[in-house]
């Protein structure tokens, strides 16, 4: 079956048809729910609210551009959903520093679990910044607008992650180097 | 070794190829959620549910209505049978004095009486007794009235033995039922007026008595007539010896008491008139059918009052039209009397307006309207919609730059399950009825949709999040309905409904209402 056909099933309700659909994008929805989510757990409730929002909203999609992209509008909306109602993004920060701070050296090693880990340790607003910016190329002006926070905020959000991300990679690699001394 | 990378760059290598599987359960509770989902959008069959739940009700109201009527017409069935009985009851009251006459003159003409009553032969002793009539009448006056109280004394004469046992049993029977049901007051206003006509009777049986030189104990025993249960007895002491002689009088008894109603009826004209007065008037309050059930149907035509606009500031001065959507629905009614009628019904109602002249941008990603238009909640993941008035950009701006193409207007519809509770007075109450109409209706918002119109090309932006779940309206009308039958007849109602607390926050003076024109069939029982 077509996904075009699935789709069209899904729209009447089908529930097999809804299974299947579930099937093809839930591994990689579920990766974004990890992503922007605290801990697995936590994942899996958006996963699970996501795919609600989508069987319901499925008939308003009208064909216009890609299904995994609306899909994955959807699920990073509903993770930021729970963040937005808690209110987190109050504090601002404006100070950025350059650009060129965030190089980091020799990352072959480190995992991505480790790196998953690290993401979901972060502060809940950095960790929304970081993700939205970096791994899901929203812009600024797009992210101060989806998460209702000034620009300036953004980056500044985004800087802080950076930073406490890069310090964790560096202590994991001194880790691995005690390790293997 | 030491190659050095970009942070973001490291995350995005690394997680790029990253998938994860959610637990089984996760599909588990999605698919129980999408069922509940299921139960919700069930609502308005729920709705539907509730209104067979009170057709049902009325229904049963309707038949209770209905037996409860009966009852209420079985009890003026026991007075219309009882004024019948005071018909009889009457005659013995009548005869109550006639009885005193019987007494005194029994006491007088007991051999005559004797004679007569052993005789059996009542025509025998009517015709010994017909001279009496023409003594009585040439000593009385010849009217009517004297003539048949005449007739009453004559007749009471003849049949003493029979009239007083009969009268026994007739006071007997009133005596019982002034026992029994409250409905004989009626009997006992019957009595009273009787009594009042008994003055004429007085006179006139004491010229009567004076004939008879027995005008003393005449009145006495007329003054006595409120005793008449004891005269009765008395009677019966009296009777008593002639008890043989009652038992074999007893077969004509009934045709005696047939043959003086007629004569009493003329004495009691006036009353048995009133009587039947009063049996048309209930009768007419049977045939009144209290309850009505009216399925109907309405085109219904929204708009508001006033410059101002529930969707946002800037289209205040934005011209509006107002949609014609459909009403249909039922209403039950009770006939409280003739001219007042309370109903309730239910009914499912769309609305809808456009505010025209709207600059619409189809924008992806999160576009600023959401932020511009504050009264709109966007639930559309795909396509963001930026609303601006056309107006204030054609006045601000350069007309040029305002693609006429992208210019059309916002379609705001939204659907309510309506109950409303009304008055209805009737003005003209003929075959073709004319009434007025008041009340007020309670709101249920059961849709709430706003789309975008350009070119033909209707989009959802959404919905509007200052309509309140529950509201209400004013409700003015007129109401014609065609009498096909008693039962059954054909409504025309246009009814104008203020609608008061539909949207929370609006700006200007918005004041929404619809017009109905509401058409259907009334089922009266």
């Amino acid at each position: 079956m077509s996904l075009e056909q699935l789709i069209v099933k899904c729209k009447k309700n089908d529930t097999k048809a809804q299974g299947e659909l579930y099937r093809l994008f839930s591994s990689k929805l579920f990766t974004i729910c990890l992503k922007y989510s605290r801990n697995h757990a936590e994942a899996q409730d958006n996963l699970q609210d996501a795919f609600v929002t989508i069987f319901k909203k499925i008939a308003q999609y009208k064909g216009k551009g890609s299904f995994e992209g609306w899909v994955k509008r959807i699920t990073i909306n509903t993770a930021l959903q729970c963040y937005r109602t808690k209110g987190v993004f109050s504090i601002v920060n404006e100070d950025i520093p350059d650009d060129s701070v965030w190089d980091v050296e020799d990352t072959d090693g480190i995992s991505m679990d480790y790196l998953l880990r690290i993401i979901q340790e972060l502060p809940d607003r950095y960790r929304l910044v970081f993700n939205l910016y970096v791994l899901d190329d929203y812009s600024h002006k797009e992210i101060a607008n989806m998460l209702e926070i000034s620009q300036g905020t953004s980056k500044s959000n985004l800087a802080r992650a950076r930073e406490i991300l890069k310090k964790k990679i560096e202590v994991y690699k001194d880790e691995q180097k005690l390790q293997s001394l | 070794m030491s190659e050095k990378k970009h942070i973001d760059r490291v995350f995005q290598e690394k997680l790029k190829d990253f998938e994860a599987i959610p637990d089984d359960a996760v599909w588990e509770n999605i698919k129980s959620e999408l069922e509940k989902e299921k139960d919700n959008d069930k609502v308005i069959p729920i709705w539907w549910r509730y209104a067979g739940v009170a057709a049902v009700l009325l229904l049963f109201l309707t038949i209770g209505g209905l037996m409860l009527n009966d009852n209420t017409n079985s009890a003026p069935e026991i007075e219309v049978v009882d004024t019948e009985n005071t018909s009889p009851s009457e005659n013995s009251d009548l005869k109550n004095p006639s009885d005193a006459i019987q007494e005194s003159l029994g006491l007088e003409l007991d051999s005559n009486l004797n004679e007569s009553v052993a005789s059996e032969n009542n025509v025998s002793t009517q015709s010994a007794q017909e001279t009496n009539i023409n003594n009585i009448n040439n000593a009385s006056n010849n009217t009517p009235n004297s003539v048949s109280n005449a007739n009453n004394i004559i007749d009471d004469k003849t049949n003493i033995a029979s009239t007083t046992s009969s009268n026994k049993h007739l006071d007997n029977e009133a005596l019982t039922n002034n026992n029994v049901s409250p409905v004989n007051n009626s009997n006992i206003e019957s009595h009273n007026e009787i009594y009042k006509s008994n003055p004429d009777d007085e006179s006139q049986i004491s010229t009567l008595a004076e004939t008879s030189q027995k005008a003393s104990e005449l009145q006495n025993n007329n003054e006595n007539n409120a005793e008449d249960l004891n005269d009765i007895k008395i009677d019966e002491n009296v009777i008593d010896d002639s008890a043989i002689v009652i038992v074999q009088n007893e077969t004509s008894q009934d045709t005696n008491t047939e043959d003086t109603t007629p004569s009493d009826s003329l004495t009691i004209e006036a009353e048995i008139a009133k009587i039947e007065d009063i049996k048309n008037i209930i009768e007419e309050e049977k045939d009144l059918n209290r309850w009505s059930i009216s399925p109907n149907v309405a085109p219904v035509y929204f708009n508001s009052l006033g410059n101002g606009s529930s969707i946002d500031e800037q289209f205040n001065n934005n011209s509006k039209t107002g949609e014609i959507n459909m009403s249909y629905g039922v209403t039950g009614s009770y006939a409280i009397n003739e001219k007042l009628v309370v109903r309730a019904g239910i009914n499912k109602v769309n609305l809808g307006y456009n505010t025209n002249d709207i600059l619409i941008l189809e924008t992806t990603g999160k576009g600023p309207s959401s932020a511009l238009l504050s009264n709109i909640t966007e639930n559309n993941y795909e396509d963001h919609v930026s609303l601006v008035s056309a107006r204030s950009v054609v006045l601000e701006q350069n007309s040029n730059i305002v693609n006429t193409s992208n210019v059309g207007s916002i379609n705001q519809t939204l659907g309510f399950v309506e109950i409303p509770v009304e008055l209805q007075y009737s003005l003209l109450n003929t075959k073709l009825g004319i009434n007025v109409i008041g009340g007020f209706s309670s709101f249920f918002l059961s849709e709430n949709e706003l789309r975008s119109e350009v070119n033909g090309n209707s989009t959802l932006i959404g919905e509007a999040n200052n309509v309140n779940d529950i509201s209400y309206s004013a409700n003015f009308g007129l109401g014609l309905n065609y009498n096909f039958s008693k039962s059954f007849n054909f409504n025309l109602e246009p009814i104008f409904k203020y609608q008061i607390n539909t949207f929370s926050n609006t700006s200007g003076s918005f004041n929404p209402y619809f017009i109905g024109f509401y058409t259907g069939f009334s089922f009266k029982f």
